[in-house]
C-alpha cells in the first residue's frame, strides 16, 4: 500500500490508529505490527513471508550478539553473518537480474531470472543491519521482546521508503514512546503536507520530466525543461513521502529522523548530499565511512573510502548501471570538493555557489533518471546545445508546465516554508486562513489522486 | 490522547500542540472519515458515463483474493470508483490543472507509444494530440486498405478523415506541437494505383469554411460529414446532393462526447447534435443483426452519454442500410470506423444497398462477403487518428 491512496487515507490510517489508540499499552507494539504485516502484504501478499524471516532471522543474530558482548570476536562473527545475510537477501531480490544480464551481455546466455523486488526491501534490510551493529556497539541493548523487534523492523510508517531509522535512535522509541496530541496533530500537519508535495507538486513535474525522457532528440529548451522538472519531482516526490512518513510515525507516537533540509539550497555538493536523503548518508557514514577509517586517514584512503561509499550509494539506488554511474558522478564531485573545489568555491560570490551545486545536482540526475546511457548523453549535449535533431518542443512545454516548474522552484527553497511558518505564527486570521488553504489543498489532492487512480512513488521502487 | 488535558502549555510552552496543526488535522480526519462511511453506507455506483465502463462494486473477499493480492488491487478500484462526488473532484482537478496554466490534460508518457490526451482549444473546443506514428499500424492499415481493390477486384474510394486539431490549428494553445495528418495521406496518394482513389477532404474541413467538428468529441459534426459526403461521391462520379436539400434537425443542446471524458469540466459548453433529413423524404431500412429498423437515427441515445451514437447506433461489425427508393441496385461496401456513422444518412441517398461492415469488430472473410452480396464498389472511411492507432489490417488479408 502507499501513503497517497484513498484506501490508505479513508480506511487503513483511521481504522490503525483507532485500533492502535483503543489496545492497552501492553499491547500496543502488537497491534502496530500486526497492522504493518498487512500494510506490507496489501500489494505482494508472498512476500510477507520473506519480511517475516528477515525479522526472525536478525532477532536471533541480535540475542547472539548481545550474548557474546563480551567476547567481541564471537560478538564480530555475529554481526558478519547477520550483514552477510541482509546483503545476500537485498543483492538476491535486486541485483541477481542485473548481475545475470551483464554477464549475458559479456558473452553468456544464462537466462534472466524474473525475481519481483519486494517493497522496500533496500530500506529495511538497511535498518536490519543498523540493528545488528548498534548492538555490537553497545549503543542499545538488543530487543528480547520479538514483538517489540518486529514492530521496528515492519513499522508501516517507514518500511516502504524509509527515513532509515537507526536502531540506536529506535530503541527508546520502541520501548517507552509517549503518544501526544502535540505529536498526533504535527504529524497529521506533515502528513499533509507531504501529499500536498506529492500530489500537486511531484505528480505534474513527472508529467514534464517523462515528456522529455520520451523524445528521442530533445531540444535545448526541452532537454532543461526536462532536466529541471526531474530535478523537482524526485525531490517533491521523495521528500513528499518523507513528510508523510514522519507524519503518519508521529500519530502513532513517533519521532522519526528527517530525511530532507531543503537540499536545493545547498551551496556545494557535498552540503547537498548533508541536506537530501539524510538518513541515508548518516547511514553510511555510520556503518561504511567510519568503519572504514573516515575522514582521519592519508589522502589515498580518504579518496577511497569516499568512493567505496558513493559506489554503493549509487548502485543502492536501483539495479542498473546508470545508478553506479551516477554514484561514482557524486563520488568524483565530493572528491574534489575535499580535494581543491571547496577552495575554490569559497572565493566565488554566494550565488554561483549555489548555482555550481544546484547545476551539480541536477546534471546527476540525468545519470539516475536515464537507464539509456545513450539517451543520457544526447540529453547532456542538449543541454551545452548540441541538438543537431532536437525538435522544436521545448516552447509549449514551458507553455504548459511554465508556472508549476516555477511553483516547483519555490517551494523547493526555503523562502516560501519560512514564510508559510511566519504567516502561521501572524494571529488567529492567518491561522484560519492557514487552515482553510490546507482543506482546500487537500480537496485538490484527493481530486488529482481520484484522476490519476494509481501513482506509484518513484523510490518504492528501489 | 485525554492524559494530555491537565498539562497544559504552562509547563511545557514548547511542546504545546498549535491549534492549527490540530485544526488540519481534524480536517484530514473528517475528510477522510466522511468519505470511508460514504463508500461503505452510500449506494454503490455501478456505471461511469464518462469513462464509458463498469464501475468497481464491493470486493469480496476470498482466500484466493487475499493471497493473490487481487483483493488489494479490487479494493483500490472500489475506494477511487465509489468516492463521494468523485465526478466534482475530477472536474476540480481539471479546473486546478486550467488555473495553473496547463493547456493539455490526460496525456500518458510513461507508456510506448505515448497517449497524447487533450488539447484546451479557443472557443470552447477540445482537441486530440496528435503524435507522430512510432507503432507502424498505420502503414499496416494503410498498405492493406491499398491492396484491398486489386484483391476484391472492384473499385475503392479511400478517404482518410483528418482530425480537428489537424483542421483548427490556429484553436490550438501558444506553441502547441501536433502531428501533421498531411502525412497520412500523402502516404495514400503516393501509393494509390489501379481502382484505388484518395478522396482529399482536407481542404473542405478547413476552419475557414466552417465549424466542422465537435467541441467536447472527437468525430465530425453534421455539416463535416456532409463536407465529406459531398468530397466523396464526387470522387465516385456521382452528382451530391446541395446542403440545402436537407434539413439539420437540433436534436440535442447538451452533447458531451469522448473529448470531455478526458478533462471533465462542468463549465464547458456542450456541444449541439444536428440530425440531417432529406426534405423528401425516402423510405430508409437499416438491417443489423437480424432485425431491421425504420430511419437511421436511434434517438433514444439522445438520452444517454453517448449522444454519437443516435447515428446508426453505435458500431455493429455489419449492418445493410437500404434505401428503398432508389432503384438504381446499387450495391456499395463500406468499411468504416465512426465517423461514417453520421455520412451514411447522406450517403443512403444515392444507394440502394449500403454494406457496411466495421472491420474492428467483423471476424469473417469480407472478400466473401463481397463475392455473396454482388457488391460493385467500396468505399472506406476512416479517420486517420484510427488508422494509426487500430491495426484492422489482418482483417483484410485475402
Amino acid at each position: 500500500m502507499s501513503f497517497n491512496n484513498l484506501t490508505f487515507l479513508c480506511f487503513f490510517l483511521p481504522i490503525s490508529l483507532a485500533a492502535y489508540y483503543l489496545v492497552p499499552r501492553k499491547g500496543k507494539n502488537l497491534c502496530l505490527f500486526l497492522f504493518s504485516l498487512v500494510f506490507y502484504a496489501w500489494g505482494v501478499p508472498s512476500h510477507v513471508l520473506l519480511l517475516l524471516t528477515v525479522i526472525l532471522v536478525d532477532y536471533l543474530c541480535g540475542l547472539v550478539i548481545s550474548r557474546f558482548s563480551e567476547s567481541p570476536g564471537k560478538g564480530k562473527a555475529a554481526v558478519a553473518v547477520n550483514v552477510l545475510l541482509n546483503i545476500g537477501i537485498l543483492g538476491y531480490f535486486k541485483y541477481t537480474g542485473l548481475l545475470v544480464t551483464t554477464l549475458n551481455a559479456a558473452g553468456l546466455s544464462l537466462p534472466v531470472p524474473e525475481i519481483a523486488l519486494p517493497l522496500g526491501i533496500s530500506f529495511y534490510t538497511f535498518q536490519s543491519i543498523s540493528y545488528a551493529v548498534d548492538v555490537y556497539r553497545k549503543k542499545a541493548p538488543a530487543m528480547i521482546n520479538f514483538i517489540s523487534f518486529a514492530s521496528y523492523i515492519s513499522c508501516f510508517a517507514n518500511i516502504v521508503s524509509g527515513p532509515i531509522a537507526r536502531y540506536e535512535l529506535m530503541y527508546p522509541q520502541i520501548t517507552g514512546r509517549q503518544e501526544t496530541l502535540e505529536k498526533f496533530a504535527r504529524g497529521g500537519r506533515r502528513f499533509l503536507t507531504g501529499l500536498f508535495k506529492k500530489m500537486l507538486i511531484a505528480n505534474t513535474m513527472a508529467e514534464l520530466a517523462q515528456r522529455v525522457q520520451y523524445m528521442d532528440a530533445p531540444s535545448t529548451l526541452a532537454a532543461w525543461l526536462g532536466m529541471l522538472a526531474f530535478t523537482f519531482q524526485i525531490y517533491f516526490d521523495f521528500s513528499g513521502y518523507s513528510d508523510m512518513a514522519i507524519g503518519v510515525g508521529g500519530m502513532f507516537g513517533f519521532e522519526l529522523p528527517e530525511n530532507f533540509d531543503h537540499p536545493y539550497a545547498s551551496r556545494s555538493f557535498a552540503e547537498f548530499w548533508r541536506r537530501w536523503h539524510m538518513t541515508l548518508g548518516r547511514w553510511f557514514r555510520d556503518y561504511v565511512y567510519i568503519p572504514l577509517g573516515g575522514n582521519r586517514v592519508g589522502k589515498l584512503k580518504l579518496i577511497r573510502n569516499t568512493a567505496v561509499v558513493w559506489v554503493l550509494t549509487g548502485i543502492w539506488h536501483g539495479a542498473s548501471w546508470n545508478f553506479a554511474l551516477w554514484g561514482v558522478y557524486c563520488g568524483i564531485l565530493i572528491i574534489c570538493e575535499k580535494l581543491f573545489l571547496q577552495k575554490v568555491l569559497d572565493k566565488l560570490p554566494v550565488f554561483f555557489q549555489w548555482l555550481y551545486a544546484f547545476l551539480a545536482a541536477a546534471v546527476g540526475w540525468v545519470f539516475f533518471s536515464y537507464t539509456d546511457l545513450g539517451k543520457a548523453g544526447t540529453l547532456l549535449a542538449a543541454l551545452v546545445g548540441i541538438a543537431p535533431n532536437g525538435a522544436d518542443s521545448g516552447g509549449y512545454l514551458l507553455v504548459t508546465f511554465g508556472p508549476m516548474l516555477v511553483v516547483a522552484a519555490l517551494f523547493s527553497s526555503p523562502l516560501v516554508s519560512d514564510f508559510i511558518k511566519k504567516v502561521r505564527e501572524f494571529g488567529a486570521i492567518a491561522k484560519i486562513l492557514w487552515t482553510v488553504a490546507c482543506g482546500v489543498l487537500l480537496l485538490l489532492s484527493i481530486g488529482a489522486m481520484l484522476s490519476n487512480a494509481y501513482t506509484p512513488f518513484l523510490y518504492a521502487n528501489f | 490522547m485525554s492524559h494530555l488535558n491537565g498539562k497544559k502549555a504552562m509547563h511545557w510552552p514548547k511542546t504545546s500542540c498549535r491549534p492549527e496543526d490540530l485544526a488540519v488535522t481534524i480536517v484530514l480526519f473528517l475528510a477522510a472519515i466522511a468519505g470511508g462511511l460514504y463508500i461503505l453506507l452510500a449506494p454503490k455506483q455501478t456505471f461511469s458515463e464518462n469513462e464509458n465502463r463498469v464501475l468497481q462494486g464491493a470486493p469480496e473477499i476470498t482466500l484466493e483474493a487475499l493471497l493473490k493480492g487481487s483483493f488489494a488491487d479490487e479494493t483500490e478500484s472500489f475506494v477511487n470508483d465509489q468516492f463521494p462526488l468523485r465526478t466534482e473532484f475530477l472536474c476540480l482537478n481539471t479546473l486546478s490543472q486550467k488555473a495553473v496554466g496547463r493547456r493539455d490534460l490526460g496525456g500518458n508518457y510513461a507508456v510506448t507509444p505515448a497517449e497524447g490526451g487533450v488539447y484546451f482549444g479557443a472557443k470552447g473546443h477540445i482537441y486530440e494530440v496528435l503524435l507522430e506514428n512510432e507503432s507502424g499500424i498505420f502503414q499496416k492499415n494503410a498498405q492493406a486498405l491499398l491492396n484491398f481493390s486489386e484483391n476484391a477486384g472492384i473499385p475503392l474510394w479511400i478517404m482518410p478523415v483528418p482530425s480537428g486539431s489537424q483542421e483548427q490549428k490556429e484553436n490550438l494553445p501558444l506553441l502547441a506541437e501536433n502531428h501533421d495528418q498531411r502525412e497520412e495521406l500523402e502516404y495514400f496518394q503516393e501509393n494509390a494505383a489501379g481502382e484505388t482513389y484518395i478522396v482529399d477532404t482536407f481542404d473542405v474541413l478547413g476552419s475557414w469554411n466552417g465549424d466542422f467538428y465537435y467541441k467536447t468529441d472527437h468525430h465530425w459534426n453534421s455539416f463535416g460529414a456532409y463536407e465529406g459526403y459531398k468530397q466523396l461521391v464526387s470522387e465516385m462520379g456521382l452528382q451530391p446532393l446541395p446542403k440545402d436539400a436537407f434539413t439539420f434537425r437540433l436534436a440535442s443542446t447538451n452533447f458531451l462526447g469522448t473529448l470531455y471524458s478526458k478533462a471533465v469540466d462542468f463549465t464547458q459548453q456542450p456541444d449541439e447534435i444536428y440530425l440531417p433529413q432529406l426534405k423528401t423524404p425516402q423510405n430508409i431500412v437499416q438491417s443489423v443483426g437480424g432485425e431491421e429498423r425504420e430511419g437511421l437515427y436511434w434517438e433514444e441515445y439522445l438520452q444517454k452519454k453517448d449522444q454519437y451514437s443516435t447515428f446508426l447506433g453505435g458500431n455493429h461489425s455489419v449492418e445493410v442500410v437500404k434505401n428503398l427508393d432508389q432503384t438504381n441496385g446499387k450495391k456499395i461496401l463500406l468499411l468504416k470506423d465512426s465517423y461514417a456513422n453520421s455520412l451514411v444518412p447522406f450517403l443512403c441517398t444515392h444507394f440502394s444497398e449500403i454494406h457496411i461492415i466495421d472491420l474492428r469488430y467483423y471476424s469473417q472473410n469480407v472478400y466473401e462477403y463481397i463475392q455473396e452480396n454482388d457488391i460493385t464498389s467500396a468505399a472506406a472511411v476512416y479517420s486517420i487518428k484510427q488508422l494509426c492507432d487500430v491495426d484492422i489490417s489482418n482483417k483484410l488479408f485475402s
